[in-house]
């Protein structure tokens, strides 16, 4: 009975019921997403990282100044060690006649069985029976160079005969496994066809070893270290946990926040339609009262209707969810990360938004209970007063806490999250109540419409709702935009530093740098070591940071100097170290204080000299002089670093052709960086796609609010027009009531977005990431602006004029 | 009845839905199909127009105008329709075999792409003449040693069991077409036509037993084929690592980027290069294990059966008589692999010193690379004697001297007439080195040795002369007659020798003058034989071997008592005065031990 009623109900009122469920089902979506992105990022970054190395634990590399080929043999001797797996990685060129597109390629050689092994290979076309010169590329470089399975590929070793080697495509397999980090295009094929490229016979320079279950890796990294044969190699662990997570962090934490934010829309939007219906509610309860139904059974019946909505948005919310992940995961990380459903994290999901939902749900319940049954019958119009000291009380406590956090020392993080809640309900708070006060000031006008709109304003929850729902989707929304706008600003300054600079790599710690200058475009040339570390300190977790490790690297950037110039070279030249000046803002580093640099399981003190600011690495980074790093980690420089004039391609190239005898690898560094330039990029644009889907969704809400509530409104409108009011008018009423609600929610969103940002700019500390505030208003009042006028011209759209007429209800 | 109709309406409908529902989906499925950007052309058809391409190809790089499927009116015209149905055959043959093969359509493609370029057609009409010429076009089509093994393997069988039928249908077809053509024209395809009959008749042997034979080659090379890949495939893997001087190839090529500073492994280290050494050697050691006694008792016996099929054979194509002659020595060396390949190891372990930290020292490898920088020609000559010296003590560790005099005898005993001949040679070489500028002691056994060793080295340049001979007679009778003639009067010579001992005379029944049949070349061959054989009964071991292993023992002996010297000589490890007092013990000790010379001939 009570089930039959409860749908009866729902039935009856299918435009509410519909928006709802979809309400229920877009919050559950948003927090799957927001569970599930971190972890999706990190196994991202970890099978880029891991790509070369799958479930090894340590690897053998050549060393700059050291061998090229490493012996296989002595590592089967060595206690702990379970396999060991020889390779051969060579760069080439492709040679298919035209050398202007000649581009490189990272030829991998493996042993017999060897790539048949490789974990997340995922063969597309053809079949791993390989012979010896077939090769396994990916879908990218079947795309880029138009190969099928059996087509040539040849390849031009970079040796002082230039010689071609033939390959041929034996499989194509999708862009993830060995492929994920396919840049420059991995070609996997045998160790004796890819060492053909240097020399008749298999040789090896790149060594993976999996140590025994429970073994400790980094006793076996340092006995391997110690053995002779491996003394002018780099033994290093292959997994940097600690740099896979940096680097996760730093993509996934402006996704989180912003994730965050949505769920926190994604709330308030069940709320709001649960509520935008609280009169009806309330009168439907107040006649079932009066047909003799007891609180019990009225409190049955609408928990009933809203436990069979709220369960349908769950539903519908869980595969919307898979439907919305599968989309970001597709747009932002590409194909590379293979994509599966947690279970656990979307029952997590549905559970919450459920919940949430079905506790809003219950709102105009206690609005029932607590009324008398003429109350709810005829409604009741109360005071105001509630929402401005609501609202006045919000915007107080805001006020004093975003004070503490900009001016307390170390209160940003936490604070800042916490901050950037309040301000966007401060906004939701007293947008409402602006939409009251100047809906009683235009009700006083002579406009018929606009007397209409103002008392409709003053009066009814309808355009409060909508302002509430409004400020907070715009706030939202502009947030995401001017973060956005910020990352994508911040990177762009970081890439345009790079756009001009060359890395040579694989080059021999003697190079002569002056070489280099004499070819046309270099304009200089630095010899350096350009390398990953981690940093840690007291009271600094260890960090990933990238090592420019010559005093020539401030010569690199234009680095800003918190001192002088000369202060920071004399740091170099005395052996220290100089730092970002977001190590200072997030840990409180100062010159003359000591940080501990880890460099392939080396671990050094070394002395803080200096303090710079660039947005390099996003202030990652540990400059530091060669001959510190010589002494101190026995380490030689491995990179030239170029800086050219005009197009840094073409500069490239003459490097390579010049040089085209040594297997030096010459690319623009943003070649060289191209897979996390490009997530980058794509994680800015998911940034931008959940703003401008947070700017959808905060408008449709408001619309289906709107909607509800006018439904609600028809009587009232036939009684308008018995009164004499035209269809015309009554539409201006309708039009300036939207407009009023967007432009109050507009008002507040504007100042609250900002002060958003710097709360979102704070809270990123809480992540290891700095950023000066910045905010771009143009970013910010684009977004708004665009809210407004859809939502206010709403009624003239979607036509609402031809649904007037004189009818009894 | 409304009702009813109401039903018959609502299954026209569905009918009609459902037939719509299938059309959609056929007409998905063809649109699917016909845009399915993966599909492309058929793998079977672009591998068939690779095939015809190489066939074509290939064919045009012997004769410009030469392409498959000529009309007899068009192969009356050519220049020399014999040789052009001959090549049309054999090049049918490979093109059907690399068809079969595991080859990549693309590779066959490039091939096909190569040999229709001038380098390439060059290459390729070179490599019909000699084994060398061969080996440069496989090297410049990038075939890789698993490709020649398979494909060196398939060609073998394929020449087995078509070599007969080819040359058959090259002589029907040219008798065939010869009445349509008048005067000269006719006497030349004529001619060629008794070629191939002559190149049909030098099997010796009726259809029906060269059938069997030829079925029973098939048979071992069947059962063998495993083995005798991996022979071809580690022959073809030295040759490019120890037969290139290129820089960038090769053991030459990695010393000469140590020494020119260019390269890929430019100033290369002594640990990279013994790491790259370590490779080789391993190589060398995983063939020796692969290589079990079943395994080279089977690959022996498919050789011999080969060897057997083709006795007498005149082989008109000489690329394939070089690998012919090439599978005969690698059919008596195969014995040899595990002790050879162990032999390698032995004398190579020098470079695996340890110092004092049990790290290696790579001391050898250094002196190998200051080697190959040295420029002073006498320098070098002395610092190879020492390096050579050193990997020899290396060998005596391992193998002492009754271990080699073993493997010696062993391989006299087993090997065949190439083996034979070396080791008469050696044997003579050391007697005479023995008795340095005095007059060699011509006792019975070693003038039996001495004639043998001619025997066998006239044998060898007589099987030249006949396969010449089957292809022109006319120009290649007189050194047939030659040859044929040194060998039948050395047996004369041995027969003398065998009846002043009291042994029987083989029986030569034929003379140089011919008729030069395969009947009376297969006797030739079997005069030569026989009285090899023979004058070897009468020696102390009652085989010539064991006068050739006791003359080279008693060498390997001497050789072993000096050892104390040779350590003494190489302690230098490194010389860089020619006049010093080191360089002198080297000198004189390197002169004392021919075996010096040859080791260091390999440096």
């Amino acid at each position: 009975m009570t089930l039959s009623l409860a749908l009866k109900s729902l039935k009856a009122k299918p435009l509410r019921t519909v928006a709802s469920v979809l309400a229920v089902a877009v919050a559950v979506a948003m927090f799957f997403c927001m569970f599930s992105f971190e972890s999706a990022v990190y196994r991202y970054v970890f099978e880029v990282e891991t790509a070369d190395f799958g479930d090894s634990d340590i690897m053998i590399t050549a060393k700059s100044g050291g061998d090229r080929i490493a012996l296989v043999q002595p590592l089967y001797d060595v206690d702990g060690v379970e396999s060991v797996t020889p390779t051969v990685s060579v760069y080439a060129l492709t040679a298919f006649g035209d050398e202007e597109d000649e581009e490189y390629l990272r030829l991998r050689g493996f042993d017999e069985g060897g790539i048949a092994g490789l974990e997340g290979l995922e063969i597309i076309a053809g079949d791993l029976e390989l012979r010896s010169d077939d090769v396994v590329i990916s879908k990218a470089t079947a795309e880029r160079f138009s190969l099928r399975v059996g087509d040539l590929l040849p390849v031009r070793g970079m040796t002082s005969g230039g010689k071609q080697v033939n390959f041929y495509v034996g499989a194509i397999a999708e862009n993830r496994g060995p492929f994920a980090a396919d840049s420059p295009y991995t070609v996997l094929g045998s160790a004796s066809r890819v060492s053909s490229l240097i020399i008749t016979g298999t040789v090896y320079n790149e060594i993976y070893v999996t140590a025994e279950e429970g073994a400790d890796l980094s006793e076996l990294r340092e006995r391997i270290a110690a053995m002779p044969e491996y003394a002018s190699l780099t033994v290093s662990e292959c997994l940097d946990e600690e740099y896979i997570a940096t680097r996760a962090r730093n993509i996934a934490s402006p996704v989180t926040i912003a994730g965050a934010a949505v769920a926190l829309l994604a709330v308030v939007a069940v709320a709001l339609v649960f509520t935008a219906g609280v009169r009806d509610r309330r009168a439907y309860a107040a006649k079932l009262a009066l047909v003799g139904a007891t609180k019990k059974r009225i409190a049955a019946l609408f928990a009933t209707e809203s436990a069979v909505t709220v369960l349908l948005g769950a539903v519908l919310g869980s595969l919307l969810a898979v439907g919305v992940f599968a989309l970001m995961i597709a747009v932002v990380l590409s194909s590379v990360t293979a994509f599966a459903v947690d279970a656990l994290l979307l029952f997590a999901a549905a559970v919450t938004g459920a919940v949430t939902a079905f506790a809003a749900s219950l709102y105009p319940l206690v609005k029932v209970f607590r009324s008398t049954a003429r109350e709810n019958l005829v409604g009741s119009v109360g005071r105001r007063r509630a929402g401005v000291v609501t609202a006045s009380a919000l915007a107080a406590v805001t006020l004093v806490l975003l004070l503490v956090e900009n001016l307390v020392s170390g209160a940003k993080g936490a604070l800042s999250a916490v901050d950037l809640v309040l301000v966007i309900a401060c906004a939701a708070a007293a947008a409402p109540v602006l939409v009251r006060a100047l809906g009683r000031s235009l009700s006083r006008t002579n406009s018929p419409s606009l007397m209409v709109a103002g008392m409709s304003a003053a009066r009814e929850r309808k355009a409060s709702s909508a302002s509430q729902i409004l400020a907070v989707g715009m706030t939202v929304s502009m947030l995401l935009f001017t973060a956005w706008s910020l990352t994508t600003s911040v990177f762009s300054g970081f890439t345009a530093e790079f756009e001009r600079m060359i890395l040579v790599t694989n080059i021999s710690a003697e190079t002569d740098t002056s070489d280099f200058t004499s070819v046309d475009g270099v304009h200089s040339a630095h010899l350096m070591v350009w390398r990953q570390a981690t940093l840690s300190a007291d009271g600094i977790d260890a960090r990933s940071v990238n090592v420019l490790g010559s005093a020539d690297a401030l010569g690199l950037v234009d680095f800003e100097y918190l001192t002088s110039r000369e202060d920071a070279e004399r740091a170099l030249a005395e052996g220290k170290v100089v730092l970002d000046r977001s190590m200072s803002e997030l840990y409180g580093v100062k010159a003359g204080d000591t940080v501990r640099l880890d460099v392939d399981g080396t671990v050094r003190e070394l002395e803080v000299g200096a303090l710079v600011r660039h947005n390099l690495f996003n202030g990652g980074y540990v400059i530091v002089s060669a001959e510190a790093l010589k002494e101190a980690y026995d380490l030689s420089p491995d990179t030239v670093v170029l800086t050219a004039d005009g197009d840094v391609e073409t500069v490239a190239e003459e490097v390579r052709s010049r040089f085209a005898d040594r297997n030096y690898y010459a690319v623009p560094a943003l070649a060289a960086y191209e897979w996390d330039t490009k997530s980058l990029e794509n994680i800015f644009d998911l940034i931008a796609a959940l703003a401008f889907m947070l700017t959808a969704l905060a408008f449709a809400v408001a619309l289906a609010g709107a909607a509800a509530g006018r439904s609600y409104a028809g009587r009232t409108r036939s009684t308008l027009l018995c009164a004499g009011l035209s269809k015309r008018g009554l539409l201006g009423a309708e039009t300036v009531e939207q407009t009023l609600s967007a432009v109050c929610a507009f008002v507040f969103a504007l100042p609250a977005s900002a002060l958003a940002a710097l709360c979102l700019v704070n809270a990123l500390s809480l992540f290891g990431l700095y950023f000066g505030f910045m905010y771009n208003v143009g970013a910010a009042l684009a977004a708004g602006l665009a809210v407004l006028a859809a939502y206010a011209l709403v009624p003239v759209v979607f036509g609402f004029k031809r649904g007037y007429g004189m009818r009894r209800e | 009845m409304g009702a009813s109709f109401a039903k018959k309406r609502f299954a026209f409908r569905a009918a009609v839905a459902a037939a719509l529902v299938l059309l959609i989906v056929a007409m998905s499925a063809v649109c699917l199909s016909a845009c399915n950007d993966d599909d492309g052309p058929d793998p079977a058809a672009e591998r068939a127009e690779a095939v015809n391409a190489l066939r074509v190809n290939t064919l045009a790089a012997l004769d410009a105008k030469w392409t498959p499927g000529l009309t007899d009116t068009e192969i009356i015209g050519l220049a020399s329709p014999g040789s052009y149905i001959e090549a049309a055959l054999w090049t049918e043959m490979l093109a059907e075999v690399v068809s079969a093969s595991r080859l990549q359509t693309g590779k066959i493609r490039t091939a096909a792409e190569f040999i229709a370029s001038d380098e390439g057609r060059k290459l390729f009409a070179d490599a019909a003449g000699n084994l060398d010429s061969a080996m440069e076009l496989v090297d410049a089509l990038g075939l890789t040693s698993e490709d020649v093994s398979e494909l060196g393997f398939d060609l073998l069988c394929a020449v087995v069991s078509e070599t007969r039928a080819m040359y058959t249908e090259v002589a029907n077809r040219l008798n065939a077409i010869k009445d349509k053509v008048l005067g000269a024209g006719n006497e030349n395809i004529a001619a060629a036509a008794e070629r191939a009959e002559r190149i049909v008749a030098s099997f010796g042997k009726d259809e029906a037993t060269a059938a069997e034979s030829v079925a029973q080659t098939l048979k071992a090379l069947g059962e063998a084929e495993e083995g005798v890949k991996t022979v071809l495939a580690f022959a073809y893997d030295t040759e490019r690592i120890f037969g290139t001087g290129e820089s960038g190839e090769g053991l030459a090529g990695l010393i000469g980027s140590a020494a020119e500073g260019e390269g890929a492994l430019a100033n290369v280290s002594e640990r990279e290069m013994f790491a790259w050494l370590d490779g080789v050697l391993a190589g060398f050691e995983e063939f020796g294990k692969s290589m079990t006694a079943e395994k080279i008792a089977s690959v022996k016996a498919a050789l011999a059966s080969v060897r057997e099929c083709f006795q007498g054979f005149a082989q008109p194509v000489e690329v394939v008589r070089d690998v012919m002659e090439w599978l005969r020595g690698a059919e008596e060396l195969l014995g040899e692999v595990p002790f050879l390949t162990g032999a390698i190891a032995a004398a190579t372990d020098v470079i695996y010193e340890r110092g004092e930290d049990e790290g290696y020292t790579y001391d050898f490898v250094r002196r190998l690379k200051l080697l190959a920088e040295e420029e002073d020609g006498t320098l070098a000559d002395i610092n190879s004697y020492i390096i050579a010296g050193e990997m020899i003590l290396s060998f005596a560790d391992v193998y002492d001297a009754q271990a080699v005099k073993d493997e010696l005898k062993q391989l006299a005993e087993n090997g065949g007439e190439m083996t034979t001949l070396v080791i008469y040679a050696m044997a003579l070489m050391f007697k005479a080195s023995e008795q340095e500028g005095e007059d060699i002691e011509l006792t019975d056994d070693i003038a039996a040795l001495a004639v043998a060793l001619l025997t066998e080295v006239m044998g060898s340049a007589t099987e030249t002369a006949w396969n010449n001979y089957v292809s022109d007679p006319e120009k290649y009778q007189n050194s047939l007659r030659i040859f044929s003639g040194l060998v039948l009067g050395f047996a004369e010579v041995l027969n003398e020798n065998i009846a002043a001992h009291g042994g029987t005379r083989v029986d030569i029944n034929v003379t140089s003058d011919g008729p030069y049949t395969a009947e009376w070349y297969a006797e030739v061959v079997r005069i030569r034989r026989e009285t090899i054989e023979r004058a070897g009964a009468f020696t102390e071991g009652d085989a010539l071997s064991s006068v050739a292993v006791g003359i080279i023992g008693e060498y390997v002996d001497k050789c072993y008592a000096s050892l104390p010297d040779i350590e003494r000589a190489v302690s230098a490890g490194w010389v860089e005065d020619a006049e010093s007092e080191e360089a002198k013990l080297v000198t004189e000790m390197a002169a004392n031990n021919p075996i010096f010379m040859l080791l260091a001939m390999f440096m």
